[in-house]
């Protein structure tokens, strides 16, 4: 076994859940997202030896690769109703777990994918709002007004104050 | 009621279904990525070409540079003689001497050797045209000569024929028996509605008793039947010639040795002005039952071979520049086991893989130690058995 197919397989045993995470995040659909990240491990294989930070190329591409498949024709067609983020729950769901669960991903599910990648990359990957812009390929200003309009919409669609913790807060208070 | 958001995301993403994909599948959808790329872009022989090219695809519109930055495939003139029976191949006895004499089939050129192995030695098929362009860092646009395949001459005993007998369509090239594999249709390694991938058009034929030839032809390229018969009634022989390289080793980790070396390295593409390539492996790699060229990984009884590979090449197809205060020469490691030294003049580099398996201050050792020939006069450069024992 080649030195890159060690390396490679140890990226990928470590980061394969992680990056299917992020995307998932970004698409609200696991299938999808194991497709985007599976399209970025293969280019990365390609390329292992030319990137300087793999886990930071893979986080980029996969995230965009992630809004991508929700470009997709087939993705309107089908998103409702497949295997994407939940229906929202009833408002008599108990506070268990997994309810709660499908209440988050319902509510993300309702913020446009590039707003949900934002959120996503800064407030769980810990970007900067130059990474993130650096990341998703858009203004630093952009990734301020997503934050700030991300924020919002949580509040108001999950009814409660949306926090952020203290390092979060520090990069926040450019927003 | 208060949430915290980094614990609300970890929350949403939590719960997984089970992955569909394993580890090993990403590494076959990468390899198979790697293969159609090879073949698309024909020959991206150095890695840097899989930087440039999504550079280059970019910009097809102001591809306009027409300056050739590789060496022109080395053809018989049009005025030679055909000779009606090609003798058989002959294969060099030494196991670093190549011979393949290139030479014209129709619109498809075949250049002299350009890689052996103790098993092989290969040659590059080129069509009319260019390649996929390079933009390097400058934004310079080089072309690339359009390579569309290999001519793999294997030495008597080396290949294994049984898959192209079973896969192949029965042929006779100059009365010996040959098998053609026309391109296939794939499926994508990865799930994209409509993508298919397309392999090679495969020409194997027996030039002489169990020594086998074979050349492929990228589907893209769209050569037939008769134009890769027609190049394999062609092939000869010349002078076996000693391999070049255009750099030699001072010091040499103790047990290391040659098992490939050229103008081009082992990914076969054309080799660019200047380019030569040394593999050393710890270990005899046994050249036996192939039925393709060997690549990374190398690997014996299950274990990888500890490598250094070495190739040096124009700079304006690398990526890194020297290090900020040290002197221009000086080598240095861009990253673990993956090392630089500049010639004087600083338009050529050699690159040193170590795969891992050994030390980054080996690699310094070795590149303190190297001597570079005159990339742009061939008849300055060493023997490679020579040149890194």
């Amino acid at each position: 076994m080649s030195d890159r197919d060690t390396e490679f397989r140890d990226f990928v045993t470590a980061q394969m859940e992680p990056l299917r995470g992020l995307a998932y995040l970004t698409c609200g659909d696991w299938q999808a997202a194991e497709d985007a990240v599976l399209t970025v491990l293969a280019k990365l294989y390609v390329k292992w030896r030319r990137v300087d930070n793999h886990a930071s190329y893979a986080r980029t591409a996969v995230v965009r690769a992630a809004i991508d498949e929700t470009r997709r024709p087939w993705w309107r067609r089908e998103n409702s109703q497949s295997h994407a983020m939940p229906d929202r729950p009833s408002p008599h769901d108990s506070t268990s777990a997994v309810d709660e669960r499908l209440r988050i991903r319902d509510a993300l599910q309702q913020l446009p994918a590039r707003l949900r990648a934002v959120l996503t990359l800064r407030y769980l990957e810990g970007l900067s709002v130059q990474e993130t812009a650096e990341a998703l390929g858009c203004p630093e200003g952009t990734v301020k007004s997503y934050t700030s309009r991300g924020l919002d919409a949580l509040r108001q669609v999950l009814g409660v104050e949306v926090f952020i913790t203290k390092e979060s807060r520090r990069e926040a208070r450019a927003v | 009621m208060k949430q915290e958001l980094s614990d609300m995301l970890a929350e949403a993403k939590s719960d997984p279904p089970p992955l569909r994909y394993s580890v090993e599948d990403a590494v076959t959808a990468g390899r198979k990525r790697q293969r159609r790329l090879r073949a698309a872009w024909t020959g991206a022989g150095s890695v840097a070409a899989v930087v440039a090219v999504a550079a280059a695809i970019a910009v097809p519109q102001i591809v306009t540079d027409k300056r050739p930055t590789r060496t022109t495939p080395v053809a018989p003139a049009a005025s030679q003689p055909a000779k009606q029976e090609p003798a058989p191949f002959a294969y060099p006895k030494d196991k670093f001497s190549g011979n393949i004499v290139g030479f014209k089939a129709g619109n498809l050129t075949v250049s002299d050797t350009v890689h052996v192995t103790p098993g092989y030695q290969v040659a590059i098929v080129v069509a009319p045209g260019h390649g996929t362009p390079v933009q390097d860092a400058a934004g310079t646009i080089h072309q690339m000569p359009n390579d569309v395949g290999q001519l793999v001459v294997y030495r008597q005993g080396v290949f294994a024929p049984a898959q192209a007998k079973k896969s192949g369509e029965r042929v006779s090239v100059n009365g010996s028996t040959g098998y053609y594999q026309k391109p296939m249709v794939t499926k994508s390694p990865v799930k994209i509605p409509g993508k298919v991938f397309q392999t090679e058009a495969i020409l194997t034929w027996e030039y002489d008793d169990n020594a086998w030839a074979v050349v492929t032809a990228s589907a893209a390229a769209k050569v037939t039947k008769q134009q890769l018969i027609a190049l394999a009634g062609k092939v000869t022989s010349g002078t076996p010639e000693p391999v070049k390289i255009g750099f030699k080793l001072g010091y040499v980790p103790k047990g290391f040795q040659l098992t490939a070396a050229g103008s081009s390295d082992s990914m076969l593409g054309f080799p660019l002005d200047g380019e030569s390539y040394a593999l050393l492996l710890k270990g005899n790699l046994p050249f036996r039952a192939l039925t393709a060229p060997v690549q990374d990984p190398y690997v014996v009884n299950d274990k990888q071979l500890p490598l250094l590979q070495l190739a040096v090449y124009p700079h304006w197809w690398g990526k890194y520049e020297p290090k900020a205060g040290l002197p221009k020469t000086a080598p240095f490691c861009a990253s673990e086991s993956l090392c630089y030294r500049f010639t004087e003049d600083g338009k050529y580099e050699i690159e040193l893989g170590g795969g891992g398996t050994v030390p980054d201050s080996e690699l310094i050792k070795v590149l303190n130690s190297i001597t570079f020939a005159d990339p742009t006069d061939a008849g300055s450069w060493f023997d490679a058995t020579d040149a890194v024992s």
